[in-house]
């Protein structure tokens, strides 16, 4: 018993290792990988057997170079050692069948052979992705704030990209109430995009999980995030959409999702968005309209953790406001107001007070083009 | 025999003596300059002849020999003509040489002998004052620059027999006119009031100038950006008199006084275009170094439309200047020192396409596009913009009966009162908020503890970045000063946190 143990286990590393460095190959992406993979039936046999990986897996006209470079890069590369240098780094390979591998992810249609994470929890139990637009609006990214938040707090770890919008709101939610969160970015983990977000990273990592299939020093491209969005429809229960143009990504998601026969939720928002039009469209498909955690717990059938954490009180009669601030709320709705409409009707020093008041106190947010919005709830 | 006589050089906004020497040998009839000669100094000699032939005067048939000392300094420029002809006609015994000494001469000369304006004449008059010169001759046209300077005595000639009419002491041609403000011709500005719409922006405006506040406006196109821009000269007040004479110098220097005469009193407005180059822009040029943009918009306002188009060499020329005041310009021919304590006031689009956030119509710039647009200005520049602010474009229903509300002349009157108030607390020239040194910044920006309370909350909640922070001081300062406040309230930090749109909406802006 104890040396078949271990035998597994020095097979379950030979595979990894194999993997990784099949991953390192020049010019290998996540989709050969997979199909080599399944045509030898293990890493392992892949990496001894990579001198007779058939044309059609090489690619198009350059597949005698490309054979050719393969055999060069098998020759130089050691695979214990950039396994060594992967732990270095502080990333960690799991393969598909292994513990830290997001079971929910298993039964895709192609999930990905192995995932490279950095963090420190692994993606395990309850999980909703919560997905939209880059530029959402502040009350989009309010409500995604929001909602991380309260999906931390029942204990449901958030899954998303790495962008900004939606994805950074989501993760700044969850970080917040102390909770699980998990970016599943669309290049190695070696780079940081968009750059700015090196400390929202590196707070996913010390509270979650950063997770990507590509080898750590694969550069962002733009058809990494499509292909991107499977792993992130199918790590979870369901996908939650906050809002997103026409021709969102967030769409992708929902239908790898709907594919893989996950539940799709729907927030809706003002017509005069133009980045509602995804949530509507999914939401006319047959998408569950949801406007707070609660709709989506109930869908799923999952125990509401604790009460809403929506207090429906009309900020208007919110103690901390001055009477200054009030007038101004209640020139605000939740159409987007320019301050050229707002000073008309209350003209002098006394608005700019009033604005940052009620913007620190975050009861209005900015929307750009120096436009202002009254938020749904105070969320501070 | 040799003749001598004084003219001056161009180095910077300073001038440097440059005597003259006239040596007529025998030989064959020819004129050899030498002494670094540049080209139109060289060509001089061609004007010098046709000039004083046409003038009636005898051109010695004797090889004539010009030399410009100090002879290691470069010559430039066509003010040398002048003092050349009379230099030729003095060695040819036809002026008395004692009387050429006590003055300078400079000025260009026409192929038929009148005498041309010249660039620089008033740092050319400091020049001659310094050195002790009595008299300076120079052509008519400049008399009026010239005479700012004082202590030497202009005397304007408008053609060769003039000068040598004087030099020879037979008569004194018209004394210049004395400068007065109805000689300058004032500024174009753009009244506030017919501005409709935009009081946020128009306020921002107020603020930036009573401070000296550099100003980033983003905006989509036709929101006004431009035209509110161009009311800035209107709502600044009139240069002071030392300020002035520094910025008449710099335009002398530039030869860009033509028509105006005397002294600059408005202050100075600079829009260049996107394309300029680095030497435009820092200033540069060879052999002589001239003042740039940034030297030219000294004391006034420097406006870069459409900020991100802007090469990013010439952008980058701006970073000392904005610490400094000054710019200093080292090259092979030498090394200038000019002015350039400008406000900055820079426009742009919110984004490529230049719609993002507009009512009227979508954005379609990619995320990527977007940002490469705004790395373009992010870093060293825009940390030292004081006030960022949106010009969002307004829709038909938000100008339905908008009135242009203030004019120019009245908020100058405030902007006036808030600079003075400046002036009396920190004293000296760079006494403005947005040049506060930061431990004047501490004295003169304290807060009280709600204050404080207010500013940790907006770095917390609004992402006002810690350079932000102090930039808020520094407005804020200035909004109480406007409004005639010894202390800094809660009020005005208020105020000053909504002109730092970059800070606070940096993270929805990708």
């Amino acid at each position: 018993m104890g040396a078949s143990e271990e035998e597994m286990r020095g097979c379950r590393r030979e595979e990894r290792e194999a993997c990784l460095a099949l991953a390192l190959l020049p010019g290998m992406d996540a989709r050969t990988l997979r199909r080599l993979c399944s045509l030898h039936g293990s890493a392992a046999v892949a990496w001894e057997c990579l001198e007779e990986t058939p044309r059609s897996l090489l690619g198009g006209g350059r597949g005698g170079e490309r054979g050719r470079e393969w055999a060069r890069a098998r020759r130089s590369l050691d695979p214990a050692e950039e396994m060594e240098r992967l732990r270095g780094k502080g990333i960690r390979l799991v393969l598909k069948g292994e513990e830290d591998y997001p079971h929910m992810l298993e039964s895709i249609y192609d999930p990905p052979v192995a995932l490279f994470l950095r963090g420190e929890a692994f993606p395990k139990g309850r999980m909703l992705a919560l997905v939209g637009s880059r530029r959402a609006s502040a009350q989009g990214r309010q409500f995604s704030e929001r909602l991380g938040r309260e999906m931390a707090e029942a204990g449901i770890g958030v899954v998303s990209g790495g962008a900004y919008g939606v994805d950074a709101a989501a993760h700044t939610g969850a970080l917040r109430a102390g909770g699980f969160t998990f970016a599943v970015l669309g290049h190695g983990l070696d780079h940081v995009y968009p750059p700015e977000h090196g400390g929202l990273f590196s707070s996913i990592r010390g509270n979650g999980c950063l997770v990507s299939e590509y080898a750590p020093e694969v550069p962002p491209a733009a058809w990494h995030f499509p292909e991107r969005n499977r792993i992130i429809a199918g790590m979870c229960h369901g996908v939650v959409v906050v809002e997103g143009g026409e021709r969102s990504g967030a769409l992708i998601t929902a239908e790898f999702a709907m594919e893989e026969g996950r539940d799709v939720f729907a927030v809706p928002g003002s017509l005069a968005n133009p980045l509602s039009a995804a949530p509507h469209r999914l939401i006319q498909q047959g998408a569950k309209l949801v406007t707070c955690l609660e709709d989506v717990l109930e869908e799923l059938g999952w125990e509401v953790a604790k009460a809403s954490g929506m207090p429906v009180k009309d900020p208007i009669d919110c103690e901390q406001l001055t009477e200054d601030e009030k007038k101004l709320l209640q020139l605000l709705g939740s159409e987007p107001v320019s301050a050229e409409c707002l000073l008309r009707r209350f003209p002098g020093p006394p608005f700019y007070k009033a604005l940052s008041g009620l913007m620190i106190k975050g009861f209005i947010g900015e929307e750009p083009g120096g436009r202002y919005v009254r938020l749904l709830n105070n969320s501070h | 025999m040799v003749a001598r006589l004084i003219s001056c050089s161009i180095a910077g906004i300073e001038a440097q003596p440059v005597e003259v020497e006239v040596h007529l040998s025998g030989g064959l009839p020819n004129v050899q300059v030498v002494g670094l000669p540049d080209t139109a100094v060289r060509e001089a000699s061609q004007r010098v002849k046709a000039a004083i032939r046409n003038a009636e005067f005898d051109f010695p048939s004797q090889a004539v020999t010009i030399n410009l000392a100090p002879a290691h300094r470069r010559k430039e420029g066509s003010h040398y003509d002048l003092p050349m002809a009379l230099g030729v006609l003095a060695a040819g015994g036809a002026l008395p040489a004692s009387r050429l000494s006590e003055m300078m001469v400079v000025g260009e000369l026409a192929l038929d002998g009148r005498v041309r304006e010249v660039c620089g004449a008033m740092v050319m008059a400091a020049c001659a004052r310094e050195l002790g010169k009595r008299t300076m001759l120079l052509p008519a046209g400049n008399a009026a620059e010239a005479a700012l300077v004082g202590g030497v005595d202009i005397v304007g000639v408008a053609d060769l027999p003039e000068a040598v009419g004087f030099v020879r002491g037979e008569r004194r041609p018209q004394p210049p006119r004395p400068s007065s403000s109805e000689i300058s011709t004032p500024h174009e500005a753009t009244c506030l009031s017919e501005v409709r719409g935009q009081t946020f922006a128009k306020r921002a405006l107020e603020v930036a100038a009573a401070g000296g506040h550099n100003l980033l406006m983003t905006g989509p196109p036709g929101s006004g950006k431009t035209l509110l821009a161009r009311c800035l000269p209107g709502i600044m007040p009139p240069l002071e008199r030392e300020e002035a004479l520094l910025v008449t110098k710099i335009y002398s220097v530039a030869g860009l006084l033509e028509g105006r005469g005397g002294l600059v009193e408005e202050r100075p407005f600079r829009a260049p275009h996107h394309s300029i180059s680095y030497a435009g822009m820092a200033g540069g040029g060879s052999p002589r170094l001239r003042p740039g943009e940034i030297s030219l918009a000294h004391a006034g306002v420097l406006f870069l439309d459409e900020l991100p188009e802007f090469r990013r060499d010439s952008l980058e020329a701006l970073r000392q200047p904005l610490e400094e005041g000054r710019v200093i310009i080292s090259r092979s021919c030498g090394k200038a020192v000019f002015p350039a304590r400008f406000m900055l006031v820079a426009s742009m689009n919110p984004c490529p396409c230049g719609f993002w956030g507009d009512t009227l119509r979508p954005c379609t710039c990619s995320a990527g596009s977007l940002r490469r647009y705004l790395g373009k200005i992010s870093g060293p520049l825009l940390d030292r913009m004081d006030m960022h602010i949106e010009v969002p474009r307004l829709t038909p229903s938000e100008l339905r009966g908008q009135v242009g509300g203030e004019t120019s002349p009245e908020v100058r009157e405030r902007v006036a009162r808030a600079r003075l108030k400046q002036i009396e607390r920190a004293g000296g020239a760079c006494s403005l908020n947005a040049a506060l040194t930061p431990s004047q910044l501490m004295r003169f920006c304290r807060l009280d503890e709600d204050g404080e309370v207010f500013l940790l909350q907006a770095v917390s909640r609004l992402g006002l970045t810690a350079r932000g922070y102090h930039r808020c001081l520094r407005v804020a300062r200035t909004i109480a000063d406007l409004a005639g406040r010894e202390g800094v309230t809660v009020a005005d930090l208020a105020e000053a946190v909504q002109y730092r749109s970059f800070d606070r909406s940096a993270p929805a802006r990708i």
